[in-house]
C-alpha cells in the first residue's frame, strides 16, 4: 500500500505539470488574440477591410448546375463536388475582394485570373469607389454552370452601398465570368461587367425597407423597359446583314 | 453615387494569335445523311474575328465558283470538300484568299435542322416569303421573323425562288450566320450557361477541328461581338461555263475583299 501510495505521490506531480503547461499556453494565446483584435479595432478597420465588421452583410446565395450533354465519367462524377467549392470559393474571394476590402483586390485577381485578363479586369474599375468605407452588401449571389469538370460560367450579382470619398454610395454589379480549369486550377479567361449606381443614396439611411421597396420598383421600371426593348427588337426584326 | 458605370468584357485566351484575329471556315454539306465529309459543300463561308477590335466578317462562296483545288487541279469550289474532306476545302479557301485558316466546322442537312431545333428559333426576318416545294421544300410565310430547324434548312436551301439563283442563297447562308450571331448573344446575355447548350450543339451536330478548351473561348469570344458589326459579303462573280459545266468566275474585285479581311479581320 504505501509502496502504491508513494507511485501515485510521485505520478501526480507529471499530470498537474502538463495540465500547468496547458493553461498557461492557452493564456498566452489567448492573450496573443486579444492584442491582434486590439491591433485592428485600435487602427479603425483592418487595411485589408473596409466594411465595418458590425454591418451585417447580406448571405452569399449560390446556384450550381451542370451543363447539359455528355454524361460524366466516373472521374468527373468523383471531381464535381470539389470543382464545385472550387467555383464558389473563388467567387467569394473575388468579389468579396472586389467589395469589402480593395487592397487584397489584386491578390485575389491574380489567383484567379489569367494574367492579361487580370490586368483588363481591373482597369474597369469595377468594385467600390475611391475611399469606400462602411459598405454594405444587400445581395451577392452567384449562377455557376460547369461544363464536364473544366469549364464553367459565374454569373455574379452583387448590389452594395456605402460612403466614399465623393459621398455615399450604391451599386449595382453583374460580372460573368467564363472560366477555365488548368493544372488543378481554375482560371477566368474572360468576363463580361456591368456596374452602375444603383439609386440615389438618401443623407440618412434609416429606413432600409423603404430603400428596398425603392431597388425593388426600380428593378421593375427596368424590366419593363427591357420588355419593350425586346418587342421593339422583335419588331425590328432585322437580318443585321 | 458610385463612379462612373462600367459596361465592357474582354476574352484573353492564350490561344488566340498574336496578331488577335481568328478564321473559321464553315462548310455546309449537301448530304442528306450519312458521312458529310466527303460530299459537296453548298455552302462555304469564311468567317472572321478581330480579337483587338471585337468585329468580324464573313465572305460568301457561291458554291458553283470555279477555282485551284490544291493538288487536284480546277473545280467547283464546293467539290474541295469531295475530294479531299474538310482539309482540302481549307486549302483551297486558303490558295484562294491568302488567309490563314484557324479552324473549320461542317454540318450536313440533318445536323444543321437538328442543331436549330435543339438551340431554339432563330430570329431572322424573311421579307418576301419562300415557296420552293419541288427543291429546298421551302415554304415560309411572308414577314417571318424567326425560324424553326425546318425552315432554317429551307432558308439556306433555297435558290430557286430567288432572283439570284445560288449566289441570292450563299447571301442568305451569311444572312443565317449572322442572325446565329445574334441569337447567341441573346441566349448568352439572358443566361450565360446557355454557352455550354451551344457547345452541345456544336459537338453533337456537326464536325470541327477546335478542341472543347478552344470551343469555349471562341464561343464566348463570338458572344461578345455584336452582329451589327460582322460585315457578310459574297464575292463578286460573273456567270460562265467550264466545258460542259455551267459555273461561276470570282471576278478580280474579290482580291480587295480578301486583303482587307487578312488585314483587319473585320469587314
Amino acid at each position: 500500500m504505501t509502496t502504491s501510495t508513494s507511485q501515485e505521490s510521485k505520478r501526480k506531480p507529471w499530470w498537474l505539470l502538463a495540465v500547468a503547461i496547458l493553461a498557461v499556453g492557452g493564456l498566452v494565446a489567448a492573450a496573443m488574440a486579444m492584442t491582434a483584435d486590439d491591433d485592428e479595432s485600435s487602427g479603425g478597420p483592418s487595411p485589408g477591410i473596409i466594411g465595418d465588421p458590425e454591418i451585417r452583410q447580406a448571405e452569399w446565395r449560390f446556384t450550381v448546375r451542370r451543363a447539359p450533354g455528355k454524361k460524366l465519367s466516373k472521374k468527373q462524377r468523383a471531381s464535381f463536388p470539389t470543382q464545385r467549392k472550387k467555383l464558389k470559393t473563388m467567387a467569394q474571394d473575388i468579389f468579396d475582394a472586389l467589395f469589402l476590402s480593395p487592397q487584397n483586390q489584386g491578390k485575389a485577381l491574380r489567383a484567379n485570373f489569367t494574367s492579361s485578363a487580370r490586368k483588363s479586369y481591373q482597369r474597369t474599375g469595377v468594385g467600390v469607389p475611391r475611399g469606400a468605407d462602411d459598405v454594405r452588401i444587400r445581395r451577392r449571389s452567384a449562377w455557376i454552370v460547369i461544363d464536364q469538370t473544366a469549364r464553367a460560367t459565374l454569373s455574379v450579382k452583387v448590389v452594395a452601398q456605402g460612403e466614399a470619398d465623393k459621398g455615399p454610395f450604391a451599386t449595382t454589379h453583374h460580372s460573368v465570368l467564363y472560366a477555365a480549369r488548368e493544372k488543378g486550377g481554375w482560371k477566368v479567361f474572360g468576363y463580361e461587367v456591368d456596374q452602375k449606381p444603383f439609386k440615389k443614396q438618401k443623407a440618412s439611411n434609416k429606413d432600409d425597407e423603404a430603400n428596398d421597396e425603392q431597388s425593388k420598383s426600380s428593378e421593375k421600371s427596368k424590366k419593363g423597359k427591357n420588355k419593350k426593348k425586346r418587342s421593339r427588337d422583335k419588331n425590328r426584326g432585322g437580318d443585321g446583314s | 453615387m458610385a463612379g462612373a458605370p462600367v459596361t465592357g468584357g474582354r476574352v484573353h485566351a492564350d490561344h488566340q494569335p498574336k496578331d488577335g484575329k481568328i478564321f473559321v471556315l464553315f462548310l455546309g454539306s449537301d448530304a442528306r445523311s450519312g458521312n458529310p465529309t466527303h460530299s459537296r459543300a453548298d455552302g462555304v463561308h469564311l468567317a472572321g474575328i478581330n480579337t483587338k477590335t471585337m468585329k468580324g466578317g464573313i465572305i460568301n462562296f457561291p458554291r458553283d465558283s470555279w477555282v485551284n483545288i490544291p493538288g487536284s487541279g480546277s473545280g467547283r469550289i464546293n467539290e474541295a470538300l469531295y475530294r479531299g474532306g474538310p482539309e482540302l476545302a481549307v486549302r483551297t479557301v486558303e490558295s484562294i484568299t491568302g488567309i490563314q485558316i484557324d479552324y473549320w466546322l461542317l454540318t450536313a442537312f440533318e445536323g444543321f435542322q437538328s442543331a436549330v431545333r435543339d438551340l431554339g428559333n432563330v430570329p431572322l426576318e424573311v421579307k418576301q416569303g419562300m415557296h420552293d416545294p419541288g427543291g429546298s421544300g421551302a415554304d415560309i410565310e411572308p414577314r417571318t421573323k424567326s425560324l424553326n430547324g425546318v425552315d432554317s434548312l429551307a432558308f439556306v436551301r433555297t435558290r430557286k425562288s430567288l432572283p439570284g439563283g445560288d449566289v441570292s442563297r450563299t447571301s442568305n447562308q451569311g444572312r443565317f450566320l449572322i442572325a446565329l450571331l445574334r441569337k447567341l448573344r441573346t441566349d448568352i446575355g439572358r443566361s450565360p450557361g446557355r454557352m455550354f447548350d451551344w457547345m452541345t450543339a456544336a459537338r453533337k451536330w456537326t464536325r470541327l477541328d477546335i478542341p472543347p478548351h478552344e470551343l469555349f473561348q471562341l464561343g464566348v469570344l463570338t458572344s461578345q461581338v455584336r452582329s451589327q458589326d460582322v460585315g457578310s459579303v459574297t464575292v463578286p462573280v460573273r456567270v460562265g461555263s467550264a466545258g460542259a459545266a455551267s459555273v461561276v468566275f470570282i471576278q478580280p474585285g474579290a482580291q480587295s475583299i480578301y486583303d482587307r479581311f487578312k488585314k483587319n479581320g473585320s469587314l
